[in-house]
């Protein structure tokens, strides 16, 4: 191996030396040898920016760079800018520009190169010099906002007064952010693993001694040391399924590229790798299966040999004669078909464990990037054999996941059996290639669906044939979602019939987990299909809708599934978008600039409805929230929940705040420590707002029923009478006479040791609890080059009653960006033989700065029936955008009699789309000089 | 990445000898490009000579033109005053590539000496001629969105990624080189190879031979000058097609052109067939499209980018069309 060398460098000012192998980057250099841990690694390939740092004056990629090349430099890190009082911090955090804050330091080391260079810059010259630091959670709207903010306070918008600015950001802002990877117990080992790099075969050897033998190697497992100690790793919703079993690392057969066949463990991340690429491995490919509507025909070639078909699932709602009738003898028929590609989840913070198991207490405790801490100590249980109460599961800051973290992973689980086994503290961070080709894919979804209507375009009735890709096995809720898409399907419309076959098949690919609104399909597939409708009947696509919607007299509406539909404004979305976007005027002007200039404009309307908080999907239909009075007053909210980026601790204790009556600052939020909180759902499935938040009203309630009892006792009077107010509890009669909770809480601790003022709230929802939004975009299309630019975008939304509408908008915006990109840009692919072609985040095109439209929002607060009149709106964000950017590309297009009926609508995609137009059509009108 | 020694060169000559007497020896610019070969396993230097710290580091005036210092950084390059003046195209170009924390790192030598490549290509699992010479070529009925339609060859369809050496084609750059041997110079477009039965081969330059300079001649028409790219997404991503162009009209007239293309071929494409259809020709959007029709006439596009022959046509014709309209 090749020497250690010196380097001397100043790090934030200070002179340090060091050895250093030659390959160690600056970035480990300066998170693993010098502790400093905000920059970032999310790509480790030049892409993502997370991991800026500045260097003699210039930001550059500290993944990229040699420690050794950063000799004699000055380097800065976001722990050497002035945290969070720096202008660009203050103003990121007053902006609302951070959520998860895993891209945040990246952001204050190139925003503020930006800043020096261009002290006035425009919103385009923030964009560009932005556009090398990926954000996957806020759709950079805040992010921009924030730089142009601090260059120019008396520019910013002043109405921040009704949404309190995060708690979080703070620890964020300063570097001071805890991500898994930032946990390092001394004595760590690293783990790396290795894996299949073909789709299906059969393993013929493995041969681990060259790994086993390296310096530094600490144990290499395979199938035969893990499997027979492992316990049952599908996560909760899937446990009782009869399917094959899942075990730790793959047997005899790999059934896709990226399944894990062995573990290394060593002394560090790249000894580790090393150790991998020393094991010898032979699979004998065969076929696999990759095509998923040949697959559930298909008894030759099967993923699972033992199952004797490649059909997961199979769900089909009877077509009833009238609804045959329906569909065959209607007015007018409809035939449209719908499908997305692969996506995924792409979280700026890839997956991982640190775990550690002590031999002598027998506890095993895990640090992980993870949704739900307490699923993840159940499974971990399951799993290592370790009993619950002795594992603990801490997840302190975690960067995104958008449903990718919810159930915890075969790889995390396997890593914590693994220091069960070797009694040990083990750490694995997912690499961002196995990210993108191992840990879960989402929305291969193929809809054929046959629409009836009546001379006047009122839908009489339609069928939905889903067929749904869900890899080599599912993870997650995703097995139970599937369905949900057909259930849904009609969703704000008053369509009197319907039914719809659900199919889900395996095939030789990543599996299916879940992706921010596992069932967006329904919104994506109808209306992209309804505008299919409209083009078809020669219909306007608004009006068409605009017949068909549910208004607020047709409330509560039950659907054709018995779904039962209330408290919902679509009709009324509808309007405010066609109102926003001028919508006549925009007809008017897509004509003017064909006539005229040849130009391709486009208008997509999509309406989603978004089924939050499902009262069905055991076991995260329920929360429970405890609150403690701590003795100097101040309140403890343990929640079940984490950091993921929602801004929990922020809105949370607004809830409690304002059931209590106490300041905001008064209420602290503890999450993420499965010691610390009670059992509970974690974040996901757009549940906070209603069931946490219900949570936390019922603890508050049940608090306050204690404190008055205690205060009454203390004022003399009837527990009737006292109230919370401001921040005591008085009398209702006698102004002047109040307690402090902090005097409560030394009352109820002379009681004795440990005796605490606390109490415990639960909350289980009510089936369903809808939000509901309406999505409006105006876009060009380049008729030469097939380029898409977004120039108008409008949300009307109403998710009830809003706790913060920064963060609201926020969870929007980073939704619709997702949309965007899966509308345009993103796609996981394969090859014809199952390799994967998506690797890295250079390929998997995950939208920045120059493709995020500035959003306008309609706010529309329609109060749901649950405590706090909120409903669930996390996810829609993602499915409204996918579908309303697409039908305004498809509008476009249709113009000049170009189709598309798939996802993405890059430019070859489009291209190719007016080359097949114009073999079928005459040739397009050549584009008119430009008017000059 | 396997282990490797690395070593500060001191002055151009003492980085010649250090490569050149050392077989598995190569140089570092930025490492944008070669560490993360090295990471991905496709490279495996045991030696770095970094000489991204020589004092190459100099932009200079020469007679009417410029020349580039091998270490100039990319974010430099597009900045300097000159290069905005004199070579639009080139600025650009430079702009159009990468992001900002990458071209505050590139050099000019490492971004025209970066891989001619293809997703294959990066992933040791599967075979690649280019990548180890023999073992076959993926991309032959695979995945080829990103791959050439001009000048391939059946053992390698990939395409070279850089804006920046289009530009540099275009205007006629011509690079100075120190080997074993002693300096030399020679036309940039002479630089690169097509890759015929040796695709492992990106360029003709032997080991050890460092690029020490660009040198741009005076055109002075290259004021009016522009680089067009089209891509997924507007940051990040490697060119589906790019077009540089110069155009110099007198009146309705092409006086004279330089057109050169990326993302269609193993090496910046110089359109010489399109040139001689322009020169002496009309300034209309007819003639345009003609002269990128007889470019492309000897195009052969792959199962999965013929998108590319339209694109590349289009694009052809709204830089010269932009261009034409500014000069008016
Ligand atoms: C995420 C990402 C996106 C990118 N996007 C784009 C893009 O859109 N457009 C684009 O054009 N480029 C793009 N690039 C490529 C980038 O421009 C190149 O990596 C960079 O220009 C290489 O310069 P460097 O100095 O870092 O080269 P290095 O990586 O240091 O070297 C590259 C090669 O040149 C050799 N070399 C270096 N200096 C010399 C010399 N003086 N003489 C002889 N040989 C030398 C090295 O040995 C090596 O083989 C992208 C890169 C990344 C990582
Ligand atoms: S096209 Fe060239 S680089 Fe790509 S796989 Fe084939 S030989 Fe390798
Ligand atoms: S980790 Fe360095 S750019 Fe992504
Ligand atoms: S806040 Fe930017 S990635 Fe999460």
């Amino acid at each position: 191996m090749a020497e250690r060398m010196t380097v001397e460098m100043k790090v934030n000012g200070r002179p340090v030396r060091a050895e250093v192998s030659p390959r160690t980057s600056l970035a480990d250099f300066l998170r693993e040898e010098r502790r400093l841990t905000a920059t970032q690694l999310a790509c480790e390939e030049g892409v993502c920016g997370a991991c800026t740092v500045s260097m003699d004056g210039a930001t550059v990629l500290s993944c990229l760079v040699l420690a050794v090349q950063a000799e004699g430099a000055e380097v800065w890190t976001a722990e050497g800018l002035d945290g969070a009082a720096a202008p660009l911090a203050e103003a990121l955090h007053a902006e609302h520009g951070i959520q998860c804050g895993y891209c945040t330091p990246g952001i204050l080391m190139r925003g503020g190169e930006l800043l020096k260079e261009q002290p006035a810059p425009s919103e385009r010259d923030i964009r560009l010099g932005l556009c090398g630091n990926l954000c996957r959670c806020t759709g950079y709207a805040g992010i921009v906002e924030a730089v142009a903010a601090a260059a120019d306070p008396a520019a910013a918008p002043g109405e921040r007064g009704a949404a309190p600015a995060r708690r979080e950001d703070e620890r964020l802002l300063a570097g001071r952010g805890e991500f898994v990877n930032d946990v390092s117990p001394p004595g760590t080992l690293h783990v790396a693993f290795l894996r299949s790099t073909v789709a299906a075969g059969r393993i013929t050897r493995l041969e681990t001694g060259a790994a086993r033998a390296l310096e530094g190697v600490v144990a290499v497992f395979t199938a035969a040391d893990l499997n027979p100690r492992a316990g049952d790793m599908r996560p909760t919703p899937l446990l009782n399924a009869a399917e094959p079993p899942l075990l730790p690392l793959a047997a005899d057969r790999v059934r896709f590229a990226g399944e894990p066949l062995a573990l290394v463990v060593a002394g560090d991340r790249y000894l580790a790798a090393d150790a991998v690429d020393l094991i010898e491995v032979e699979i004998e490919p065969e076929p696999p299966v990759l095509d998923p509507g040949g697959a559930v025909e298909d008894t030759d070639r099967l993923v699972y040999a033992e199952t004797g078909s490649n059909l997961y699932q199979e769900l089909t709602s009877p077509i009833r004669p009238k609804l045959r009738r329906a569909l065959e003898d209607a007015p007018q028929v409809v035939r449209a078909t719908s499908r997305q590609q692969r996506q995924a989840n792409a979280p700026l913070e890839t997956r991982g464990v640190v775990a550690s198991y002590d031999p002598d207490t027998g506890e095993l405790v895990a640090s992980l990037s993870t949704q739900n801490p307490h699923e993840a100590k159940l499974a971990i249980s399951r799993v290592s054999g370790v009993p619950a109460e002795q594992v603990r599961v801490t997840a302190r800051d975690v960067g995104g996941s958008f449903g990718l973290k919810v159930w915890t992973g075969r790889d995390e689980l396997t890593v914590a059996l693994a220091a069960r086994v070797l009694g040990r503290t083990l750490k694995w961070i997912e690499t961002r290639q196995e990210n993108l080709t191992a840990s879960g894919h989402a929305r291969m979804d193929v809809g054929e669906a046959t629409f009836a209507l009546d001379e006047q375009g009122r839908i009489l009735g339609c069928h939905l044939d889903h067929l749904e890709d869900t890899g080599a096995y599912p993870l997650g809720v995703v097995g139970k979602a599937g369905p949900f898409v057909g259930m849904v399907f009609t969703g704000p419309y008053r369509i009197p019939l319907h039914a719809f076959r659900f199919r889900s098949v395996r095939t030789n690919t990543c599996p299916r987990g879940a992706y921010r609104g596992p069932w967006a399909f329904a919104t994506v597939a109808r209306e992209q299909m309804l505008d299919e409708v409209a083009r078809a009947v020669g219909m306007d696509p608004l009006e068409l809708r605009r017949r068909n919607v549910l208004g607020p007299d047709e409330l509560p509406y039950t659907m054709p599934t018995r779904l039962v539909l209330d408290h919902v404004t679509p009709a009324q979305t509808l309007e405010e978008v066609a109102a926003r976007l001028d919508y006549p005027e925009v007809r008017l002007r897509q004509r003017r600039l064909l006539a005229e200039e040849g130009r391709l404009i486009g208008v997509g309307i999509a309406i989603g409805l978004e089924p939050s908080s499902i009262g069905t999907m055991q076991p995260i239909d329920r929360d429970t929230a405890r609150l403690r009075v701590e003795l100097d007053g101040t309140i403890t909210a343990y929640l079940a929940t984490g950091a993921g980026g929602q801004g929990v601790e922020t809105t949370m204790a607004q809830v409690v705040a304002a059931e209590l009556d106490v300041d905001l600052d008064a209420v602290r939020v503890v999450q993420g420590d499965t010691d610390a909180t009670p059992y509970g759902r974690g974040t996901g499935a757009s549940g906070t707002a209603v069931i946490t938040g219900s949570a936390c009203r019922a603890a508050a309630a049940e608090l306050l029923t204690m404190a008055k009892e205690l205060a009454a006792e203390h004022l003399g009077v009837p527990a009737e009478r006292v109230e919370p107010r401001r921040g005591v509890l008085a009398d209702r009669q006698d102004p002047g006479a109040a307690v402090s909770w902090a005097e409560l809480a030394k009352t109820v601790s002379a009681h004795g040791p440990g005796e605490r003022l606390e109490a415990l709230g639960r909350y289980k929802a009510p089936p369903m609890t809808w939000s509901n939004a309406c999505h409006g975009c105006v876009v060009e299309v380049d008729r030469e080059l097939g380029t898409v630019r977004i120039e108008r975008y409008v949300v009307a939304e109403d998710c009830g009653r809003m706790i913060n509408a920064k963060v609201v908008e926020g969870q929007i915006a980073g939704g619709v960006l997702q949309g965007i990109g899966g509308a345009l840009l993103e796609e996981v692919r394969y090859d014809a033989q199952g390799r994967p072609l998506t690797r890295g985040l250079a390929e998997y095109a995950v939208p920045t700065t120059l493709e995020a439209p500035a959003i306008e929002f309609v706010h529309i607060e329609t109060p749901s029936p649950t405590p706090g009149g909120h409903k669930g709106m996390g996810q829609g964000g993602a499915a409204g955008a996918l579908a309303c950017v697409f039908n305004a590309v498809a509008d476009a297009l249709a113009q000049v009699g170009a189709r598309v009926d798939r996802t993405p609508l890059d430019p070859a995609r489009i291209l190719t789309a007016f080359a097949e137009a114009g073999s079928r059509s005459p040739r397009p009108a050549a584009r008119p000089p430009s008017p000059s | 990445m396997i282990p490797f020694e690395y070593l500060r060169a001191g002055d151009p000559a003492e980085a010649v000898a250090a490569v050149a007497g050392r077989p598995g020896a190569a140089f570092l610019g930025g490492g944008t490009n070669l560490v993360d070969h090295m990471k991905l396993g496709v490279a495996g230097p045991d030696l770095l000579v970094d000489v991204s710290r020589l004092p190459l580091d100099r932009v200079e005036e020469t007679a009417g033109g410029l020349r580039i210092g091998a270490a100039v950084r990319n974010s430099d390059l597009a900045a300097h005053p000159l290069v905005r003046e004199r070579y639009p195209v080139l600025a650009r170009a430079l702009l159009s590539g990468a992001s900002g924390q990458l071209r505050n790192v590139a050099t000019t030598a490492g971004n025209l000496l970066q891989r001619t490549r293809c997703p294959y290509f990066q992933d040791v699992t599967t075979p690649c001629n280019k990548r180890v010479p023999g073992s076959g070529c993926s991309a032959a009925g695979g995945y080829t969105r990103y791959h050439a339609i001009l000048g391939a060859s059946e053992h390698c369809v990939a395409t070279h990624p850089s804006d920046m050496a289009v530009a540099m084609v275009a205007l006629d750059a011509v690079v100075a080189v120190l080997g074993p041997g002693g300096a030399r110079t020679l036309p940039l477009a002479e630089l690169y190879r097509l890759p015929g039965d040796a695709p492992q081969r990106d360029t003709v330059l032997e080991h050890g031979d460092l690029i020490i300079a660009v040198e741009l001649p005076h055109l002075p028409f290259a004021r009016r000058s522009a680089y067009r790219k089209v891509r997924d997404r507007a940051s990040f991503s490697f060119a589906l097609v790019s077009v540089a162009a110069a155009l110099d009209l007198d009146g309705g007239l092409v006086r004279d052109v330089r057109l050169a293309l990326g993302g269609v071929a193993h090496k910046p494409w110089r359109a010489t067939r399109a040139e001689a259809e322009l020169r002496g020709g009309p300034a209309t959007e007819d003639a345009f499209r003609r002269a990128a029709e007889a470019e492309l006439a000897a195009a052969r596009p792959l199962p999965g980018n013929a998108f590319k022959v339209a694109m590349t046509r289009n694009a052809v014709v709204a830089t010269l069309r932009a261009l034409a309209e500014e000069g008016r």
